[in-house]
């Protein structure tokens, strides 16, 4: 297995747009072609080999030094894993079709979003609109699976419509926002609204929540999908030990019926 | 052929191709996975008349089955995969969704698309449109409100090529002693995995010939081993036999009946001549029906 590796050669002056350090398009590529590759920083451009130290050889993996800074980290990623040491910025592996995205710190805005296959792994925190829609598109997430160990911000899931989210810690307001389809899990708590204009889906959650007044209560409940749903993560790397251990009971609420849904909110015990 | 003054005739079983799947059916405790995979394998004898031939291969563990809860697994086999896939959803639609607690899975890897059985793709609808699915690990799962909770069910399962109709015929002297031998042999032979013996308990008396004296019969009594008929030019049977008795092997690869078919006759020489049992051969067609023969001679423990 081949590596390669990219490292900071100094702190970044502006924000970079990473999308191009995708495994897949660097494999046929030698250093020094890599090196003369333009990254947009800012208004401007900036070569590969005047931001990065280079090592290691181009295959099917790559190790990135992380920045808050670097955007589209991973975006558009069809095979392959990279592997980032530290944070990333907005929009990290926004439309992925394939392979393993792995952020060892916090992911930006936009972490995931229209996903429609492979893993996304952040260690840290996730900002908001975690694997939702881009702006101008009807569904979000189609596919893969978005595990966060950390937190993350409002609107996560947003108009998800298949795949997984798992959430270690708390997640913000308006969680699976018209989400179609697709389970988002969240090992914390709920924010506020979580499952408005829900059609159907599941999102699960700890403890006892106030749902939205489209929600029907339709109390506690012995669920065999939960230790199936249970079986399964425990097979996955990488998930968040939080999101883990359903006990198979859980109370259910159906909706969201303002929006004609059919969607569950459950709380597990 | 005489082993432990067992006479182990130089004849062989003729089996056929046949299609099959696995159901893995669980339950809240092993006794209600039991009842379920009873109920779905129930008159599932003989492709002649029960469209297929099933039985339990053998009850799982809580850690061996993929929602955590004790369970049973099953094997169908019929003639053909869309007579299966028929058979399956009747009986799973009537046995396994009714039966408390139960959820049903597949128990074969995942094939094409001309192979698919369907589960809950057609038993979803009894959901009215509060059925919900999901989809992990690449398998969808459909979930049916039910009255005791929900049931869990597969979106499909597949069918894989199998073999079906292998057979030992045990001749004894007595009637209590083919009995006891049968019931021995077919111990035996479940525990060799991928494996069923659909008949009751594993054991046939009414084995069967091609053909009848009368139109309209697929297939008759096999005269040549009825010991009333002893006396008759064509009786197979020695004047000492009283009573034969025939196992069936139903099996997803000629290697598994072939096993099995092993540990029957393991079972019946250890069993020896003092035990009643006067010797074992194999029903077949004259070789021309079906493209597996399994010779007892090349068989022998």
């Amino acid at each position: 297995m081949s590596v390669l590796s990219f490292r900071l050669k100094g702190p970044l002056t502006g924000r970079i747009d990473a999308s191009p350090l995708l495994p897949h398009r660097l494999a046929e590529l030698s250093l020094p072609e890599i090196a003369a590759l333009p990254l947009r920083l800012g208004r401007g451009h900036i070569a590969v080999g005047d931001l990065f130290d280079l090592s290691g050889s181009p295959g099917d993996t790559i190790e990135l030094e992380g920045d808050g800074r670097l955007d589209f980290v991973g975006a558009g990623l069809a095979g392959g894993t990279i592997r980032v040491a530290g944070p990333v910025g907005h929009r990290a592996g926004t439309g992925m079709s394939g392979g393993s995205l792995l952020v060892d710190g916090s992911a930006g805005q936009a972490a995931g979003a229209s996903m429609r296959g492979g893993e996304l792994i952040v260690r840290g925190d996730a900002g908001s609109e975690l694997g939702g829609a881009l702006p101008g598109e009807r569904a979000g997430m189609t596919g893969g699976r978005i595990l966060v160990h950390g937190a993350c911000g409002d609107r996560a899931g947003t108009r998800m419509r298949r795949g997984l989210i798992a959430v270690g810690g708390d997640a913000g307001a308006y969680g699976a926002l018209h989400m179609t389809a697709g389970s988002l899990v969240i090992g914390g708590r709920p924010g506020a609204f979580i499952g408005h204009g829900m059609r159907n889906g599941t999102i699960l959650f700890r403890g006892e929540i106030d749902p939205l007044p489209g929600f029907a209560d339709c109390g506690l409940n012995r669920l065999p999908f939960l230790s199936l749903l249970d079986n399964y993560l425990s097979g996955l790397h990488g998930v968040p030990p939080a999101c883990r251990g359903l006990t198979g009971r859980a109370r259910r609420w159906l909706g969201d019926r303002g929006f004609g849904g059919r969607g569950e909110l459950l709380a597990c015990l | 052929m005489l082993l432990n003054g067992i006479h182990i005739e130089n004849s062989y079983a003729e089996a056929f191709d046949m299609k099959a799947t696995r159901l893995i059916v669980t339950a809240d405790t092993p006794a209600w996975a039991r009842h379920a995979g009873m109920a779905a394998t129930g008159f599932a004898t003989s492709v002649i008349a029960c469209g297929c031939e099933a039985g339990i291969e053998r009850e799982l563990a809580p850690e061996e089955t993929p929602d955590g809860r004790p369970g049973v697994s099953l094997l169908f086999f019929a003639t053909g995969r869309s007579v299966l896939g028929k058979q399956v959803e009747t009986r799973v639609g009537q046995c396994i969704l009714t039966c408390p607690g139960t959820a049903c899975f597949s128990g074969v890897p995942r094939g094409v698309k001309e192979d698919l059985i369907p589960l809950g793709r057609k038993l979803r609808y009894f959901g009215d449109g509060q059925q919900m699915s999901k989809l992990l690990g690449g398998r969808r799962y459909w979930r049916i409100p039910v009255m005791d909770g929900e049931f869990l069910c597969e979106e499909s399962s597949w069918s894989v090529p199998a073999v079906g109709g292998g057979n030992l015929l045990i001749l004894a002297d007595a009637r209590m002693a083919a009995l006891e031998a049968a019931e021995a042999a077919a111990d035996a032979m479940r525990s060799v995995p991928n494996v069923v013996l659909p008949f009751p308990g594993g054991v046939v008396r009414s084995g069967s010939k091609v053909g009848a004296k009368y139109k309209g019969m697929p297939a008759s009594t096999n005269d040549a081993y009825c010991p009333t008929l002893r006396g008759l030019p064509r009786s197979r049977l020695p004047a000492e036999v009283e009573s034969v008795l025939e196992i069936v092997i139903d099996g997803l690869t000629a290697a598994d009946v072939a096993a099995a078919t092993t540990a029957g006759l393991k079972c019946l020489i250890e069993r020896g001549r003092g035990s009643g049992i006067w010797g074992v051969t194999a029903g077949n067609y004259g070789g021309k029906l079906g493209r597996h023969h399994f010779h007892l001679h090349e068989l022998l423990p």
